[in-house]
């Protein structure tokens, strides 16, 4: 079974959509890894609210795959 | 034989790709094995799983299929956009027809082609908005204080987890907005992709 376009009724709804699923908001990956190396790097705290507080979906699947791949296990 | 090997090497890739795409994306749990086989597929065309070694494969497999989840993502965001915009401009038609006695045909392509012309997206314009802030120390406040707001956070809130005040909040997130509203207005010419918006803003 497709998936299916999901109905959006309100520009907010979409804006909401674009941040949780299409990762709008997302730091580069440069960051990120920088961020996974030194959470708790000043210059990086906008990451640290968007992966540990915001829970972003895809970057936390970036830093689990980063954690474990074929060759590192 | 050999063949065999770089297929095998691909294979062993499968599962972790499959699950990264069903964590990263849930929305594509009905889609990921595709995705990841046009992946493969197009790893194998390139010649990739010969030409790069192991750690560049990896790199390589894990980008494409996260950019190609984000493509397919970002036609469905097209097409609401569209929806949107067609709503927005039915009404607006409908008021015509009062007025006017009914929109002829040359109207309703008229609108036909601006829609086809609707290239910009939203995801687009907020990757570039953080590039924007990553690339001056000076506006990962601002970016932090701007996600905070998209995601429904009170400046008073904002304020506090970011031990700042109210007023330096609304500040930034003036800023954010007049970044992201200059940026559509360069790119939505015709302002049919983000009708609702520009609305908001003249009224």
């Amino acid at each position: 079974m497709k998936a299916s376009v999901p109905q959006f009724q309100s520009f907010a709804e979409v804006v909401r959509w674009v941040i949780q699923e299409l990762g709008g908001l997302c730091p580069s990956q440069e960051r990120l890894l920088q961020w996974k190396a030194e959470p708790q790097r000043e210059d990086l705290r906008d990451v640290r609210f968007h992966v540990q507080e915001a829970r972003c979906q895809i970057c936390l699947a970036v830093l689990e795959q980063e954690g474990s791949s074929p060759q590192s296990s | 034989m050999q063949d065999n090997k770089h297929e095998n090497l691909l294979e062993d890739y499968r599962k972790p790709l499959l699950k990264f795409l069903e964590c990263g994306f849930p929305r594509l749990k009905d889609e990921v094995e595709d995705l990841v086989q046009r992946v493969f597929a197009e790893a194998l065309e390139c010649g990739f799983d010969k030409k790069l070694d192991a750690v560049q494969l990896r790199r390589w497999l894990y980008t494409t299929v996260r950019r190609r989840a984000i493509d397919y993502l970002r036609k469905w965001e097209r097409r609401a956009f569209i929806q949107l915009a067609q709503k927005q401009s039915h009404s607006d038609l409908s008021g015509a027809v009062e007025e006017e006695g009914g929109a002829g045909p040359q109207t309703q392509a008229l609108e036909e082609e601006r829609r086809q012309r609707q290239g910009v997206l939203l995801s687009q314009v907020l990757q570039e908005f953080v590039r924007w802030c990553e690339s001056s120390p000076r506006r990962i406040l601002l970016k932090e204080a701007y996600e905070r707001a998209l995601r429904g956070q009170s400046a008073s809130q904002i304020a506090q987890a970011m031990q700042v005040s109210s007023q330096q909040v609304y500040q930034w997130c003036s800023d954010a907005r007049c970044w992201i509203y200059d940026r559509i207005i360069q790119k939505d010419i015709d302002r049919t992709v983000f009708l609702t918006w520009h609305r908001a803003r003249n009224a």
